[in-house]
């Protein structure tokens, strides 16, 4: 013994390695433990897989190819989005109406109001958001209404003076043009299809509009308001 | 002695270190592995053309398949929409992230990409400008003898927006395209996944390719 200089001296020669062989044992069946509940974990992970599948749109007339749908569904809708969606559906119906019989009614449809800006302007009155007066002319800016007095009201007014001269909307298909994300409160890019009954025939349009935000300008349209508006004829 | 018991006590930590890593890392994966064999097609978007049941990828004959993304591909190529961030993002494809911006990156060699972006981009940018409309109708595709495939196709351009009376000005083409030869199915990969997750064109999960592009 050669104690307190040699602290390595053991009291029980062989305790040592019995200690380390104690260990030993221990640690590898506590590894082993390990090793066979993370095959567990991988089999339960494997097996608890989900089936994801893909869903892909592709359209008649080629053009983009659109995933409707993967494992990350849309669980809600924004109210702006709907508001926008309500906005340019009325918008579009407005746009391709043509009464028969009621002149008045469309000249109320189609009649430019006083500037936005005024306050008597009829757009400027939050009631009369259901009214016909100046329907286009309060959702749109100038440059669309612009462009709808110069291209679309002459065809319209010589639709209109025809016999059965009548266009009823039947069918509008609205959605984002691009993807859900890029509709935002401030507004977005907008594609639509409409079906609509020119006479007995059935004609088809489809566009592009954009729907822009100006609380103080459009009251009546909740602040939104339609800043691009292209349609063009497919049959 | 002591010594040899101390290596071999090491090694065991080693071993198992390195085991405990290669197992966290197999957990990783197959808790991300996501299985995009069901690719489904359907004819579109709204619920009124949603009336046939879905198409599995792998259950489309392969020329019809070939047939799909050969006229994505031409459609890509000539489509013009009155949006302007459509046209800006497909002309300008110099960006780090331009496959999620334009499929024509994804589907198609450097040089077919360049070449469309000095002939046919500027044109495209022009006409979405004047607010034009062209859509893409490929008629048929039929193969040559030097092995490249003929795409006759017609492009529906409406010049004037609005018009409810204008009909589309029809223009006729054709292109010779060489594809890559390679088997024609999904890329099983995890990238297509993210990229897909991403907002990716749908096309860019298959394995096709093209080497080169000629016009008329």
């Amino acid at each position: 013994m050669e104690y307190p200089d040699d602290f390595n001296t053991p009291a029980f020669p062989a305790g040592k390695y019995v200690a380390v062989s104690r260990f030993m044992a221990t640690a590898v069946m506590i590894l082993f433990l390990v090793i066979m509940s993370l095959c567990g974990i991988i089999i339960w992970v494997k097996k608890s897989q989900n089936v994801t599948p893909f869903l892909v749109s592709v359209p008649n007339y080629g053009g983009r190819w659109t995933l409707i749908m993967h494992n990350k569904p849309v669980t809600e809708i924004p109210a702006y989005f709907m508001l926008q969606e309500s906005f340019l559906h009325k918008f579009v119906k407005n746009w391709f109406t043509i009464h028969e019989d009621d002149i008045a009614a469309n000249q109320a449809n189609w009649a430019e109001c006083s500037p936005r800006t005024s306050l008597e302007s009829e757009c400027m009155d939050r009631e009369s958001s259901n009214s016909s007066t100046c329907a286009i002319y309060c959702a749109c800016n100038d440059k669309v209404f612009e462009n709808f007095k110069q291209v679309v009201l002459p065809i319209f007014s010589e639709i209109e003076a025809q016999e059965s001269g009548a266009w009823t909307v039947q069918s509008i298909d609205l959605k984002p043009w691009n993807s859900f994300k890029f509709i935002t409160k401030q507004g977005g890019m907008w594609q639509f299809s409409v079906s609509v009954k020119t006479g007995s025939k059935v004609t088809r349009f489809h566009g592009y509009a954009r729907v822009s935000y100006n609380e103080q300008e459009y009251p009546r349209s909740m602040g939104y308001y339609i800043s691009e508006f292209n349609a063009y004829r497919m049959n | 002695m002591k010594k040899s018991v101390l290596i071999f006590v090491a090694a065991i930590l080693l071993v198992a270190m390195l085991g405990s890593l290669f197992f966290a890392g197999a957990i990783y994966d197959a808790e991300n592995k996501a299985d995009i064999d069901t690719f489904f097609f359907e004819p579109g978007i709204s619920p009124d053309q949603r009336i046939e049941m879905p198409v599995d990828a792998e259950n489309i004959p392969v020329n019809r398949l070939r047939q799909m993304l050969i006229s994505r591909f031409v459609n890509e190529y000539f489509y013009v929409i009155p949006v302007v961030e459509n046209a800006t993002a497909r002309s300008n494809l110099a960006g780090a992230d331009s496959k999620s911006v334009s499929p024509l990156v994804g589907l198609s060699a450097p040089n077919v990409t360049k070449k469309w972006q000095q002939t046919v981009a500027p044109d495209i940018v022009k006409m979405t400008e004047d607010k034009m409309l062209r859509f893409v109708d490929v008629r048929k595709i039929s193969e040559a003898e030097s092995g490249h495939l003929t795409v006759e196709y017609e492009l529906r351009t409406w010049t004037r927006p609005n018009d409810v009376l204008a009909k589309p000005e029809i223009e006729k083409g054709t292109m010779y395209i060489e594809l890559k030869d390679q088997p024609l199915k999904v890329d099983n990969s995890q990238e297509t996944v993210q990229n897909l997750q991403e907002g990716y064109d749908p096309a860019s999960a298959f394995k096709f390719f093209i080497l080169s592009v000629e016009r008329d």
